[in-house]
């Protein structure tokens, strides 16, 4: 008996967390691809309010001294919003293996605690990394350009990927926190929201009042217009370095938060 | 035997007969009993208010500098949009009395109703009652917010408010319809997301932003023929031109008489067509 136990047991033991965390990873995007109603939302939402208001605005865009055209003065937004749609999925799933007991099978297993979060978060990037990919060749096809060439497109799809990772960690660490998929579900919207108060759909210098002021502060602003300027004036350094670490920072929130959370579920259930 | 003949053939009219007085008693229960759920189960008609509150608030900030352009017609885009938020708002509150009919049916409550000698078109009108009377609620939360954040109405706001209400249940009327049609037919909660989606596509295929001028290339087309388009004007019409008694009830041939007739034009065939559409999924879960 112990003979046959202990083998195992090693075995196990031996796994490094990085194949524990792609396996986990692996398992998380076969997941979500697995269910259509959870990733198409993510990018038919963004393509069809993309379709609606570059017919709707490019006229007044233009009318206004839109110079670049409005489909490119969107495409970092499609990709954000898109974003935003589908990262929250991971939480979702963190809630979903707790509320069927799969967290718990995963705890009494011989794996490393990070590998838990890491499989999960790591599948929101990589998913997040297919989505960016994706919109920009579809946009690209219906005439979008992006002035700052290759490197401004691997630095928008870089900060695509860990905006996807920082919003990822953050639903993990709600799901952790509750437990229910109700909750994080009802949490989502607030991530969306973000982008509505941001400068994504129409210049801030059109803006007035108070919603002005909100957009001028929100860090999604900030972040979209550093991609943006990648994509409308080309390549600069300081606007790379923004479209890559103010995700950076968010990242770090994000999957701390996730980590504190894990911790705290993983006290209350040794 | 005759008597044998003429009973089965009864009892199949019966579940359509009015069976005098008995239609309004049943509908007008059916009714607040939906109402009633809004204060037990908060949760879907709340999440079908949160869309137009942000909407209303994020989509006028977000589009503010639209309104900058000259010939815009509404004074802000908050003016714009409340004719636009308020007609989606309601056509989403009627379309969740849909959800509500599935979570009826899943829960085998709806085998009792159906099981009971009423009216089946009072378990339908029943719903469409109660629609009008829910639709009250996002219509005075998306006005509110609209007239807070900056919009106005030209010089006649009873009138311009009237245009809206209209506009209001007409859209809930033709959202009830398609709910309880797709209700009645799919019976489960996982059609929830293609019920909305829909009712969004279609929203969004009329003027949200920019008056029809504006819009350019296959939108256009799209918009000039979406029927919802018609709605969204009559919602506006209070807040785009100056709204008086004479073009309305007497009709001096003025845009906003235009603007009336093609919306209720469009409106009561709409309503009937989707009125029919549930009572044909009424009659299909009978048999």
């Amino acid at each position: 008996m112990t003979a046959i136990a202990l083998p195992v047991a090693d075995h196990s033991y031996d796994i490094s967390v990085v194949r524990q965390s792609l396996t986990l990873a692996k398992r998380s995007i076969k997941s979500t691809l697995r269910q259509p109603p959870q990733f198409v939302p993510g990018l038919a939402f963004p393509m069809l309010l993309c379709a609606v208001n570059t017919a709707s605005l490019s006229k007044v865009f233009r009318n206004q001294g839109g110079t670049s055209g409005y489909l490119n003065f969107v495409l970092v937004s499609v990709i954000i919003q898109g974003v935003l749609f589908s990262a929250s999925g991971a939480g979702m799933d963190v809630a979903t293996d707790i509320q069927d007991g799969f967290l718990d099978r995963l705890i009494s297993s011989p794996l490393a605690r990070p590998a838990i979060l890491i499989g999960r978060i790591g599948g929101s990037a990589v998913l997040g990394f297919m989505q960016g990919s994706l919109f920009m060749v579809i946009l690209a096809l219906f005439g979008a350009r992006v002035m700052g060439g290759p490197a401004a497109i691997v630095t928008i799809l870089l900060g695509t990927v860990l905006l996807a990772t920082a919003i990822g960690g953050a639903s993990s660490a709600l799901a952790l926190r509750t437990g229910s998929a109700e909750a994080v579900q009802a949490f989502t919207p607030m991530f969306f929201t973000l982008i509505f108060l941001s400068s994504a759909f129409y210049p801030k210098e059109k803006m007035r009042g108070w919603y002005k002021q909100i957009v001028v502060h929100n860090p999604l602003s900030w972040f979209i217009e550093a991609m943006r300027e990648l994509v409308v004036k080309g390549w600069s350094w300081s606007a790379a370095g923004k479209a890559i670490g103010i995700p950076l920072v968010l990242v770090v929130l994000g999957v701390t938060w996730a980590g504190r959370m894990l911790a705290w579920r993983l006290r209350g259930a040794e | 035997m005759t008597a044998f003949a003429t009973v089965p053939a009864r009892a199949v009219d019966v579940r359509w007969e009015a069976h005098g007085g008995q239609f309004m008693p049943v509908a007008l229960a059916v009714a607040r009993r939906n109402l009633l759920s809004i204060r037990r189960a908060p949760s879907v008609f709340v999440s079908s208010l949160m869309f137009p509150i942000m909407s209303i608030i994020t989509m006028s900030g977000a589009y503010s500098g639209v309104a900058l352009v000259p010939g815009f017609p509404a004074n802000s885009m908050a003016a714009w949009m409340l004719g636009f938020t308020v007609v989606q708002a309601s056509a989403m509150v009627g379309m969740s009395s849909g959800l509500g009919l599935i979570r009826d049916i899943e829960t085998k409550f709806y085998d009792r109703l159906l099981l009971a000698p009423i009216n089946r078109g009072s378990l339908i009108g029943g719903l469409y009652l109660a629609v009008s009377a829910r639709v009250v609620v996002p219509f005075a939360i998306t006005l509110g917010l609209a007239m807070a954040t900056g919009a106005r109405f030209y010089s006649n706001p009873v009138l311009g408010i009237l245009c809206v209400f209209v506009a209001a249940e007409g859209s809930a009327l033709l959202g009830a319809g398609y709910g309880i049609g797709m209700g009645l037919r799919l019976r489960t909660f996982a059609a929830a997301p293609i019920m909305f989606m829909t009712v969004f596509v279609v929203m969004f295929l009329s003027p949200v932003q920019v008056p029809l001028g504006y819009i350019s290339g296959w939108l256009h087309h799209i918009a000039v023929a979406n029927p919802i388009t018609r709605v969204t004007s009559l919602a506006r019409a209070g807040l785009t031109h100056d709204v008086k008694i004479g073009d309305v009830v007497v009709g001096h041939g003025g845009i906003t008489t235009r603007t009336l007739a093609e919306a209720v034009g469009v409106l009561v065939p709409s309503i009937i067509l989707l009125a029919w559409f549930a009572v044909r999924g009424m009659r299909k879960l009978d048999n």
